[in-house]
């Protein structure tokens, strides 16, 4: 383990949130709400550790994996703590354990708030809050990857850590040029959403906000009613779609841009994903007019938007969804654990790996019927490598063992069986609202401490993909 | 002529034996010192030890006097390259073997004589196909192709349901069927007859017919065989035939099941095909293929690179009541003994390769020649020019040797199965059922 290295990325990692910090600067110079010296103070502070790499004279030398996942699992700490400064100084979150459960949730686009009160925060704050969600959305080692062109080979190391999904396709040989390519697709998609938000009558700010959140399927809106608080059915629309865009492979994004929109068609793990969206909410709204309630385009629009945003792991939320009958949130609570796709901004554990395990255990059980036969694993025909297979099968796995023991403690630290098990699902799949006392119109403010640190936590790996994260702490790891 | 082979496998070999055969000056390259002691000692050649693709070896093999290549070898490349230093060489007929499909593919980047080749063959594409053509038409033990299918030869065994056994031929063809098809040997044990309308029919006879495309059906219900509806095949070897003839299948939507005894093999077939059941497990573990479905399986691909195992397990498919097998025999030597041990189809691979290219070698403007498997004759089509001296009489009148007979003439794109008055018009192309012995005759009249 090289030092020099670490501290080399980092203080190049410090230059882009010094100039992150630089947006929601302007925005409070803007508005005037008295934020502004405090993101100058920031800007400044970053900006003076990212001179370290200059006067040491540091070289990097080439990565090697171990280094890689030490780096980048540093790296989203770095961001967690520095990112949750302004919380802690403007005084609006003056608990250290609440800014950084806060920082991490928006850095991880989960989506979950200790706040009770959002709109009493200064609007150069909220735009800061969200902005932890977009820049982690994409990641923040794939920007960093994408501008910064200085690690060659090893680049792709950090770049695979934090990749979601069983296989990272490169769109382009240079995996700094793929990175730029998929952060300018983002880009493109945000723009875009912004300009129909605001074409629908929304404020720029507010409109600036949701797409942050939207398109990281982060979940974090300026509105203490989320997205309700907006009572605008064309931007519950827009909104749909561009959290649908969001939960699909950033790849076949960059394909359809250059003109190969068949592929979405041809994409199983697309078409996997697209499918339990149309059956969970057709499911929903069955049970929902079983139990009485009138057909109408507002209980279809609800039941679509609720199944699109906790899928894509987004957290957005138009209706109270815990008075719908019980059976409608236990849909939810699994489509959070299934997730959008891979190379996505969602979490969960990702339709392609549901994907390779409903294959694998078909071949399974072709082989008890045959034992001789040959049943490899096939995804649009092409096999699929066995290494990856019992990959995605011990990802499932740990996930659940995670799962489980993230059950246990917060059961352990007074909560019930419902919100123990929802506040972990959501945080672990990066949604945002669970139910129980973490439903829809709660938030996490009543925790204990500890609770918050876990779920914390639970969150970064989570978005890092559980093996980034447990790598580090593994003692193998050191020796 | 003198032909350079390139390659002394199962392909090269066989090819030399039967060139060297038909007076050829033939030279041979390969790389592995046992093959080529082996053809020094069977083949009336030159050996030479070295690599095809290479310059030197090829210039000591005087490649620039021959006036043809063929390039047998199993790789693609060596053939390829020797080819394109064939070309170089000014070399006038240039042959390569080739298996990679991409090469021969309409999407190809590259055209035959960019490479410097003038004729690709692909013998096991072709095997493929035969064993398709075969597995369609169950009743049917070896169908050959002319004129894209416009003409078929057709083997057929006669069980005890044909209604016509015992029957003189002139009786049973009668005017109407002799426009569709023709009779044009029996194969009664391991004697081989061109009849006359005074030859009976017997059971187990194995009859070779020539047909229109359009009237197989009657000629195949003449035999009392129902074709059986094709549900279920189980292939045995998971090589390039093998895959290919799974590929077809399970494109079709039959049910499929591939055995292949290699682990890497068998994981290769089972990445390619789509719906195929894919074993691991030895063509020669009857209980394995037993416990797989062979019994309930309508026909039995045998094509492992063994011989042994396909005949052997066809055998017992055969016994446990499969309808239909196909072996792959490869050593030329067993052919005239598998419908003796009541294996009906066989295919080869040698005998495909050596079809398409004795053609350019023999003499005569031969279009086209194919050899049976199950009997020791050829098929041979030939275009009639001006000034043939068979034109413009009526076929009674025209004297052919006893061991030929003319089979199909194609006019203007139209098959016709010629009778006594028909007469040959020039440009039309004939197409001859031959005994070898009646061959030279033949190249003399056509060339």
């Amino acid at each position: 383990m090289r030092t020099k290295n670490i501290i080399y990325i980092l203080s190049r990692l410090s230059l882009i949130l010094s100039g992150s910090f630089v947006v929601p600067l302007l925005f409070s110079v803007y508005y005037k709400d008295g934020m502004a010296f405090i993101f100058l103070g920031h800007t400044a502070a970053l900006g003076v550790l990212s001179l370290v790499s200059y006067i040491f004279k540091l070289q990097p030398q080439e990565l090697s994996s171990r280094e890689g996942f030490l780096i980048v699992f540093l790296c989203w700490l770095f961001f967690a703590i520095f990112g949750c400064g302004p919380f802690l100084f403007s005084g609006y979150i003056p608990k250290f354990v609440n800014a950084f459960f806060e920082t991490v949730s928006g850095f991880t686009t989960t989506g979950a708030s200790i706040l009770n009160n959002i709109e009493a925060l200064p609007k150069s704050l909220l735009l800061w809050r969200n902005m932890t969600q977009w820049l982690g959305g994409m990641g923040v080692i794939a920007l960093a990857v994408a501008v910064f062109p200085f690690l060659g080979v090893g680049a792709s190391w950090l770049f695979r850590a934090e990749v979601p999904g069983p296989t990272k396709d490169k769109i382009s040989p240079r995996i700094s040029n793929t990175a730029k390519l998929l952060w300018w697709v983002y880009l493109i998609f945000t723009v875009a959403q912004i300009l129909l938000l605001m074409f629908g009558g929304m404020p720029f700010f507010d409109a600036t906000c949701v797409t942050f959140g939207t398109m990281a399927t982060g979940g974090f809106a300026p509105k203490n009613d989320s997205i309700a608080g907006y009572s605008s059915v064309y931007a519950e629309y827009i909104i749909i779609f561009f959290m649908f865009l969001a939960g699909i492979n950033f790849n076949l994004h960059y394909w359809a841009l250059k003109g190969r929109v068949k592929d979405y068609f041809y994409n199983t793990e697309w078409r996997l994903f697209a499918g339990i969206i149309l059956g969970a909410v057709m499911l929903i709204i069955a049970i929902r007019l079983l139990f009485g309630q009138a057909l109408s385009e507002k209980l279809v629009r609800e039941s679509l938007f609720q199944v699109v945003s906790i899928i894509t792991t987004t957290g957005f939320i138009t209706d109270d969804y815990e008075i719908w009958p019980f059976s409608t949130q236990i849909i939810l609570l699994l489509l959070m654990v299934v997730g959008g796709c891979a190379s996505s901004t969602s979490g969960g554990v990702k339709n392609a790996r549901i994907l390779i395990v409903f294959k694998h255990i078909s071949a399974e059980m072709k082989k008890i019927l045959h034992p001789r036969g040959v049943f490899p694993v096939k995804v649009e025909n092409k096999t699929v490598p066995d290494q990856i297979v019992s990959n995605v099968i011990a990802f499932i796995a740990l996930y659940i063992i995670i799962f489980i023991f993230g059950v246990l403690s917060m059961s352990l630290l007074g909560l019930d069986f419902e919100s123990a098990v929802s506040a972990v699902a959501t945080t672990l799949g990066n949604v945002g609202p669970g139910i129980g006392t973490v439903g829809p119109k709660e938030n996490f403010d009543h925790m204990p401490d500890l609770a918050k640190y876990i779920l914390s936590f639970l969150m970064l790996a989570g978005r890092l993909e559980i093996y980034t994260v447990l790598i580090v702490f593994s003692p193998r790891f050191w020796k | 002529m003198r032909i350079v082979i390139v390659g002394a496998g199962e392909i090269g070999f066989y090819l030399a034996k039967k060139l060297s055969r038909e007076k050829h000056d033939l030279t041979i390259i390969d790389p592995d010192p046992e093959k080529c002691a082996k053809a020094l000692e069977t083949i009336d050649a030159a050996v030479i030890e070295g690599s095809g693709s290479s310059q030197k070896t090829l210039e000591v093999a005087e490649l620039h006097k021959a006036d043809m290549l063929i390039a047998a070898s199993s790789d693609d490349s060596i053939n390829i390259l020797a080819c394109m230093i064939a070309n170089r060489m000014k070399v006038k007929l240039k042959i390569a073997r080739i298996r990679d499909p991409e090469y021969y593919s309409p999407t190809s980047l590259f055209k035959p004589s960019d490479l410097g080749i003038d004729l690709m063959i692909h013998p096991e594409d072709e095997v493929v196909e035969e064993i398709i053509r075969l597995l369609v038409r169950a009743t049917a033990t070896e169908i050959i192709e002319f004129e894209n299918g416009k003409i078929l030869f057709v083997g057929a065994k006669l069980d005890k349901n044909c209604e016509h056994l015992g029957k003189k031929l002139k009786t049973i063809v009668t005017d109407e069927l002799r426009e569709k098809f023709r009779i044009v040997a029996i194969l009664r044990g391991d004697k081989s007859i061109i009849p006359t309308g005074e030859d009976y029919l017997n059971k187990d006879d194995q009859i070779f017919a020539v047909t229109r495309a359009q009237d197989l059906a009657d000629l195949l219900s003449m035999t009392g065989k129902l074709d059986q509806k094709l549900e279920k095949v189980m292939v045995l070897g998971g090589g390039r035939i093998g895959l290919g003839v799974a590929k077809y299948l399970e494109g079709r939507n039959l049910s499929v099941t591939l055995v292949e005894s290699s682990k890497l093999k068998s994981r290769r077939a089972a990445d390619q095909l789509k719906d195929t059941l894919v074993i691991h497990a030895d063509g020669a573990e009857i209980d394995a293929l037993a416990r797989e479905g062979l019994l309930g399986s309508n026909a039995l691909v045998a094509v492992t690179s063994d011989d042994e195992t396909n005949i052997i397990s066809s055998l017992f498919a055969k016994h446990i009541g499969v309808p239909k097998t196909i072996a792959m025999v490869n050593r030329v030597d067993y052919l005239s003994l598998m419908p003796v041990i009541g294996i009906d189809s066989t295919v080869n691979v040698r005998v495909v390769t050596s079809n398409s290219i004795l053609r350019l070698v023999r003499r005569g403007g031969i279009i086209s020649m194919s050899m049976f498997r199950g009997i020791d004759a050829e098929a041979i089509e030939y275009e009639a020019k001006q000034g043939n001296r068979l034109l413009n009489k009526p076929l009674k009148n025209v004297k052919l040797p006893d061991d030929a007979l003319l089979a199909a003439i194609i006019r203007n794109e139209k098959a016709i199965i010629p009778y006594g008055d028909h007469k040959i018009e020039a440009g039309d192309k004939v197409i001859f059922f031959a005994m070898p012995q009646a061959i030279p005759y033949l190249e003399d009249i056509f060339s």
